[in-house]
């Protein structure tokens, strides 16, 4: 359970960082979602795996 | 962050180059710029939040025009802004030109003056420096950011204290989340055939909505709570301060009463909460009062008969049976009718788990009877004392609204629009504790039929693969919601007392007792007179608290600097610069604003026309706070006429600051250079 809040508190740094970047205009808008996505895809992916 | 300077090119009114060099001393970080309405202050102020952001300011208008008119006419495409600063011990230019050649590079300046354009985003650096969404506080167009004022005299300061505390990036992470989750919601449609689940995360999202609006109403509630009770304080106050013996004696018989009354309202909840605990404690034997009277009687009846317990033993039946003799000598062979008799025997006879239960049933219906009377007392005597408590609450009712019809029936108009403002403000107040309780159940409920809808919604078996593997990704989702929910939340709720702390100290030092500040849990603020009335942020007042607000809200994002989040974005410490921030001030309070300021912020630049009295300049100077003036002289083509000639005073010198028969229009920056 501790583990799976971790993953989540990870993720949520992550997608941040990716919104931070886009929001400061380093990177280009339209692509924050795709990546977005792809990392929820991921951690979704290895809590399930891990349950 | 230190400004050493700004370069503008055919920026608006400033025609060519023209260079600003600020005062970048620790001691004097003070430098003022002189300039008549409509010169060029505003465009100033905007060319350094352009060069930092590419934005403006609210109030400039017409963004796609800023090339200098005679620029344009002379054939040039572009415009351009330059600032050199120095952040952390280091020299940095940032350079935006726009225009027809759009460009926007930082340079890192080398010891020996050689510049090298820094690798990454640019626009990353200036947002570690001063984030976009906080440079407007530190570059102030003097329209006072978001203070709009609502129906009761409230702003609302949620979005800039947002701002400050660096929500915007995380705010914006938690609406991409909504955005991904409704898609992955549309996919699950799809794969989930007899669309159970779909179905139910419908709900949820139906309820997330009801949820959320409930929580704005509860807070709005809330803050109005606290505004009503903040003016029933101040009229109260006002009322006790009569100078009539008669209302004094009224107001101290009120007093009283109303102390009387708010201790029998805490009896009378002590009371209602011990009916609860006796209900609790005794219900049961109010109902097995009847039922302990004619139990009892049956097993007393039934052991006089010798029928409970049976009057044979069943270890005797059983001997019986295994040594196939009765008691009398007689054979017992099984098979025969007699053996079959005594084997029946066995279902009644009594053996020591039946009179075991016996006893602990005889021993529950005697706590019954003996119960029964205190229980009867007990509650007795609360009913009565909750009883008296209501008629004492009812006489204290009827003394209270007596005095009220006295004190308005008094001789005195100013006691009576008094009086009448405490009874509304009193209904205002009943009225809004109803609201708020209503939506903190209703919050209750709808959080808890969301709770049994997600509960059911993870029950559903029989999921295809890919809707299985949805749903895990919807719960993903909202964990990591939760999650920045919860930081986002728990910084909101600290800044409460900070932000108090700081206004507090700012109004102490700007204003003295003049004024006091209220600002609601929900981050409502209210400047209010000596009389606790609200004073509207226009005019002379609004300046007051435009200036409180933002010192409050720079103060903050400095304590914020190293903030060490991975949610939120860390404040910053940048350049005061604020657009004619004393035109509305009343004179009072200038010199004690022009002395505090410099002190908030490492580095002060202010924009302004003259001091028309106000002793800015002086205060100033006699802090050793000036550092460098400058003013810009607007020289135009074309012949004085009849126009009036302005000038600018500096000590004992004058300056012209409007310069007739120039060959073109346009601004030119001069230093001012004082005699003494």
């Amino acid at each position: 359970m501790d583990q799976d809040i971790d993953k989540l508190k990870k993720l949520a740094k992550e997608l941040i960082l990716v919104e931070r970047k886009s929001f400061y205009g380093s990177e280009p808008e339209r692509e924050r979602l795709a990546k977005m996505r792809t990392l929820i895809d991921a951690v979704s992916k290895e809590l399930g795996d891990d349950s | 962050m230190i400004l050493n300077s700004v370069t503008v090119e055919n920026f608006r009114s400033f025609y060519g180059e023209q260079t600003i060099n600020f005062a970048d001393d620790s001691k004097r970080n003070t430098t003022i710029i002189y300039a008549l309405n409509g010169v060029g202050k505003t465009n100033l102020l905007n060319a350094v939040l352009w060069c930092l952001h590419g934005e403006f300011s609210p109030s400039f208008t017409n963004h796609n025009d800023i090339l200098n008119w005679e620029a344009a006419r002379r054939g040039r495409k572009s415009y351009h802004v330059s600032l050199h600063l120095e952040d952390s011990g280091q020299q940095y230019a940032i350079k935006r030109t726009g225009g027809e050649n759009e460009n926007f590079k930082v340079f890192m300046i080398e010891e020996d003056g050689n510049s090298r354009e820094l690798k990454g985003s640019p626009s990353m650096f200036v947002n570690s420096i001063i984030p976009r969404d906080m440079a407007g506080y530190f570059i102030n167009d003097g329209e006072g950011s978001d203070l709009k004022v609502s129906q009761n005299g409230m702003i609302s300061i949620r979005r800039s204290i947002r701002d400050i505390l660096g929500f915007n990036v995380a705010e914006k992470t938690l609406r991409d989340l909504s955005t991904i989750k409704k898609e992955v919601r549309d996919e699950l449609k799809r794969f989930d055939k007899d669309h159970e689940l779909s179905r139910i995360e419908e709900k949820i999202q139906s309820f997330d909505d009801s949820i959320s609006k409930a929580k704005a109403d509860f807070e709005s509630n809330k803050s109005a709570l606290e505004l009503y009770e903040d003016q029933l304080d101040t009229v109260e106050k006002r009322l006790g301060n009569s100078s009539s013996a008669v209302v004094d004696q009224l107001i101290k018989q009120r007093d009283s009463a109303q102390k009387n009354r708010s201790a029998r309202a805490n009896q009378l909840q002590s009371l209602e909460a011990q009916k609860v605990s006796l209900i609790r404690e005794y219900s049961w034997v109010a109902f097995a009062h009847k039922l302990s009277d004619e139990a009892l009687d049956f097993i007393d009846e039934a052991e006089l008969k010798g029928t409970i317990p049976a009057p044979f033993n069943l270890q005797l039946v059983k001997d019986i049976l295994e040594r196939e003799e009765c008691v009398c000598g007689a054979c017992i062979k099984p098979g025969t009718m007699a053996f079959e008799k005594i084997n029946e025997l066995t279902k009644e006879a009594a053996d020591p788990d039946l009179l075991h239960r016996l006893q602990k049933a005889r021993s529950r219906l005697t706590a019954v009877k003996t119960l029964s009377p205190q229980a009867y007392d007990r509650i007795e005597k609360n009913f009565k004392d909750e009883r008296a408590v209501r008629d004492e609450i009812q006489a204290l009712d009827a003394e209270l609204e007596d005095i009220s019809n006295q004190i308005l029936q008094l001789d005195d108009a100013e006691i009576r629009k008094l009086e009448k403002d405490r009874g509304l403000l009193k209904i205002k107040i009943r009225e809004t504790q109803r609201s708020v309780v209503r939506l903190e159940e209703n919050i209750k409920s709808l959080t808890k039929e969301r709770s049994t809808l997600q509960d059911e919604a993870s029950r559903i078996e029989g999921l295809s693969p890919r809707a299985k593997v949805l749903k895990h990704k919807l719960n993903v989702i909202e964990g990591v919601e939760t999650q920045i929910a919860k930081e986002l939340e728990e910084a909101e709720s600290s800044i409460h007392g900070i932000l108090k702390e700081k206004i507090d100290s700012f109004l102490d030092k700007y204003l003295r007792q003049d004024y006091k500040v209220l600002i609601t849990s929900d981050l409502n603020l209210c400047l209010q007179d000596r009389n606790g009335k609200a004073v509207p942020p226009s005019g002379g007042q609004g300046a007051i608290l435009s200036f409180i607000y933002i010192s409050s809200l720079i103060a903050i994002a400095r304590e914020r600097r190293d903030l060490d989040s991975t949610i939120l974005t860390p404040g910053a410490i940048a350049p005061l610069i604020f657009d004619a921030p004393f035109s509305k001030l009343d004179p009072k309070y200038s010199p004690n604003i022009a002395r505090e300021l410099p002190k908030l912020v490492d580095q002060l630049i202010i924009l302004m026309y003259q001091d028309e009295g106000k002793n800015v300049t002086s205060t100033f100077l006699e802090e050793g706070k000036l550092g460098k003036e400058y003013y810009f002289c607007e020289q135009i083509a074309g012949e004085r006429g009849d126009r009036e000639i302005h000038e600018l005073n500096f000590g004992d010198q004058s300056v012209v600051v409007t310069e007739y028969g120039s060959a073109i229009d346009k601004v030119v920056v001069k230093e001012v250079v004082r005699n003494d």
